[in-house]
């Protein structure tokens, strides 16, 4: 990764690009932590990636690249915050306003980034029929009728499974939050 | 019981399949219960982290947008012009082929000593505002031609006349280019529509959304976000484009409709909408006569010779002086509930001809890269998707009938077998200049899922 930094640096669009396609998961993850709302992700994230662009040359290899992009990434959500309360009022309706502004306080304390790599950690962890259940979901964007049929079992069996699988997730980030960091 | 109840009221809500009722139940829970609002909104967040986990939001599109956005910036000649580039692209301005993102937040100045003057400055311009007869709503379906080059003419309800640059084009009317000539067209939110020579484009009439006629010709669209049910679409003597904000091209010709997607999604339809296809940043798309067609491009490949990964512009097959396996990367994305009518493998032979029998199976799993790839982690082969027996003549085309591969969408590896002693053969890889295609034809949905 150093490497391809100093090409980046040096003004290698490739280089950048690469790196762009490196870190993009875990960038776009920390941003779903603030803004669930994935078509909001996609704008966020590369508007980090063109901040990242022009302050490159200022980065000093000091800490882990995508921590540092990450700082980029949060002001870009805070600032995306701000703007859409300052320009429009919110056409969501009442429980999506509810939500947003939950996660919104949600976000403001806690370690973002240490609880997305354990919960990344953790998803690494999970196999079988819970891991099948959870890319049908999210990946394939089932739903959970469709998965149901294909697995020929109920919708509330499908519904009540994936709550069960991510229920474990949050026990597993929790007690990967509750161990002191490394270092 | 409370809590299973709670469960599928979460989930529902995460799939946007909550009844008005269901949905309504889930509101009051959470304005009566803090507790249940903390637990939606922490399923909600820790929703979107895992689909972003899993899914990796298509990194390789993170990256062309990327690109092509530095790529803009860097064409900027000076830091003073670079700056301006990029406030120009924060507010939304220019042709930026990143979606415009909303405007930057002023600067903080110490504002509070001009409050009380302009509260006594807007009272004044209110009384003004109240008093001043409204000025007429702008036609949000009209469109004005921006850019002219060549010929290019307009035809309105009483006849025809040159477009020229600042003329207002009404639903109902036709902008038409001539032969070596462009025009462009841009609406009120800020999307516009180049059309390319020969082409003609009608503006319809509509109570909601933008919709539009591509008669025949190429359109390249870079499309505003829409608001909610009010779409752009673009009709086209084949079928029909729904479009939510994105970048694309279209082309319409005799035998069909092409559809190129640079940033965002369009909905591709046929003419009865019996098939449709939701086509992703990179992906093209066609609409025919015998369905909707979906062309993929690998997103990985690479052979395996003997016992080391190579990755160049070759997918070499053997198994005779070497023992050389190919593995094919796709990401499908686009298919939902539709039928796969057929499938087709091409690949174009390069340096290297040969004869025999190419086999093509399943990869077990495709969770690796071009990089990773080695033969410990290989995916094994799986299930025999398609063969193809005799010449594979250099510079010609091979097509392997590999329908039994997709089974909707997600991620598939094909690996490619030559059966032992066969002449080798070796074809083009993505790097090369005749990359492989897999090209999905689709048939009506699935009616039970509709």
């Amino acid at each position: 990764m150093d490497e391809l930094i100093e090409r980046a640096q040096a003004g290698d669009h490739e280089a950048f690009g690469e790196i762009v396609q490196r870190t993009a998961p875990d960038v776009r993850a920390f941003i779903a932590a603030f803004c669930p709302s994935a078509a909001q992700i996609d704008d966020l994230a590369q508007e980090t990636y063109v901040r990242a662009y022009q302050k490159l040359k200022g980065y000093s290899h000091e800490g882990l690249l995508v921590a540092w992009l990450r700082g980029i990434a949060r002001n870009v959500v805070f600032e995306d915050r701000r703007n859409r309360r300052r320009e429009a009022p919110l056409k969501s309706d009442a429980l999506n306003a509810l939500v947003d502004e939950r996660v919104h306080q949600r976000t403001a304390s806690s370690d973002v980034g240490r609880k997305v790599d354990s919960l990344k950690e953790c998803l690494d962890r999970v196999g079988g029929t819970s891991r099948q259940l959870l890319e049908d979901f999210y990946v394939k964007e089932h739903t959970s009728e469709a998965i149901a049929q294909s697995l020929g079992r109920t919708a509330s069996w499908v519904r009540v499974s994936l709550m069960r699988v991510k229920r474990k997730l949050a026990e597993c980030v929790e007690a990967k939050l509750s161990t002191p960091r490394a270092g | 019981m409370q809590n299973t109840r709670l469960d599928e009221l979460i989930v529902g809500y995460a799939e946007a399949s909550l009844s008005d009722t269901d949905r309504a139940e889930l509101t009051r829970r959470c304005q009566q219960d803090p507790q249940v609002l903390d637990r939606l909104a922490e399923e909600t967040q820790s929703d979107a982290v895992i689909r972003e986990l899993l899914h990796g939001g298509d990194p390789l599109a993170a990256r062309q947008r990327a690109m092509r956005s530095i790529k803009e910036l860097d064409q900027t000649a000076s830091p003073r012009e670079l700056g301006a580039a990029v406030v120009s692209s924060l507010k939304g301005e220019g042709t930026a082929s990143r979606r415009p993102l909303r405007r930057s937040r002023p600067r903080k100045t110490s504002w509070l000593p001009f409050v009380a003057a302009a509260a006594s400055v807007l009272v004044l311009v209110g009384a003004f505002f109240a008093l001043r007869p409204k000025p007429p709503e702008p036609d949000r379906t009209a469109a004005t031609v921006v850019e002219v080059v060549g010929t290019c003419e307009l035809t309105r309800e009483d006849g025809s006349e040159s477009a020229r640059k600042g003329a207002r084009v009404l639903p109902g009317q036709t902008l038409t280019t001539a032969a070596q000539s462009s025009a462009k067209l841009r609406y009120a939110d800020g999307t516009t529509l180049q059309l390319q020579a020969d082409s003609s484009y009608s503006l319809l009439a509509a109570v909601q959304g933008k919709p539009g006629e591509l008669l025949q010709g190429v359109v390249e669209a870079d499309v505003a976000p829409q608001p909610e049910g009010a779409p752009f679409t673009i009709r086209t003597p084949h079928g029909l484009l729904t479009v939510r904000g994105t970048r694309f091209v279209v082309e319409a010709e005799a035998e069909g409709t092409k559809l190129q997607v640079s940033e965002g999604k369009v909905e591709i339809a046929d003419k009865d909408a019996s098939t449709r296809a939701l086509v992703s940043a990179g992906g093209k798309a066609e609409i025919r006569t015998e369905g909707v067609l979906l062309r993929f491009l690998p997103t990985a490949d690479a052979y395996i010779q003997n016992n080391v990964t190579q990755n160049d512009e070759t997918l070499r097959v053997e198994d005779k002086f070497h023992d050389r396996v190919s593995y094919l990367h796709f990401r499908i994305a686009g298919i939902g509930t539709s039928t796969v009518r057929s499938a087709k493998l091409r690949l174009r032979v390069t340096n290297d001809p040969g004869s025999g029998t190419l086999r093509v199976f399943r990869g077990e799993h495709s969770k690796w890269n071009e990089e990773t790839l080695s033969r410990s982690n290989a995916p094994r082969d799986g299930e025999a998707v398609g063969t193809f027996k005799g010449r594979m003549s250099k510079d010609n085309q091979v097509v392997v009938d590999v329908t039994s591969l997709i089974k909707g969408d997600g991620d598939i590896t094909a690996i490619m077998r030559l059966k032992k002693g066969c002449n080798d053969v070796w074809f083009c890889s993505r790097e090369g200049t005749h990359p492989p295609e897999l090209i999905v034809t689709l048939g009506a949905e699935d009616a039970q899922s509709r």
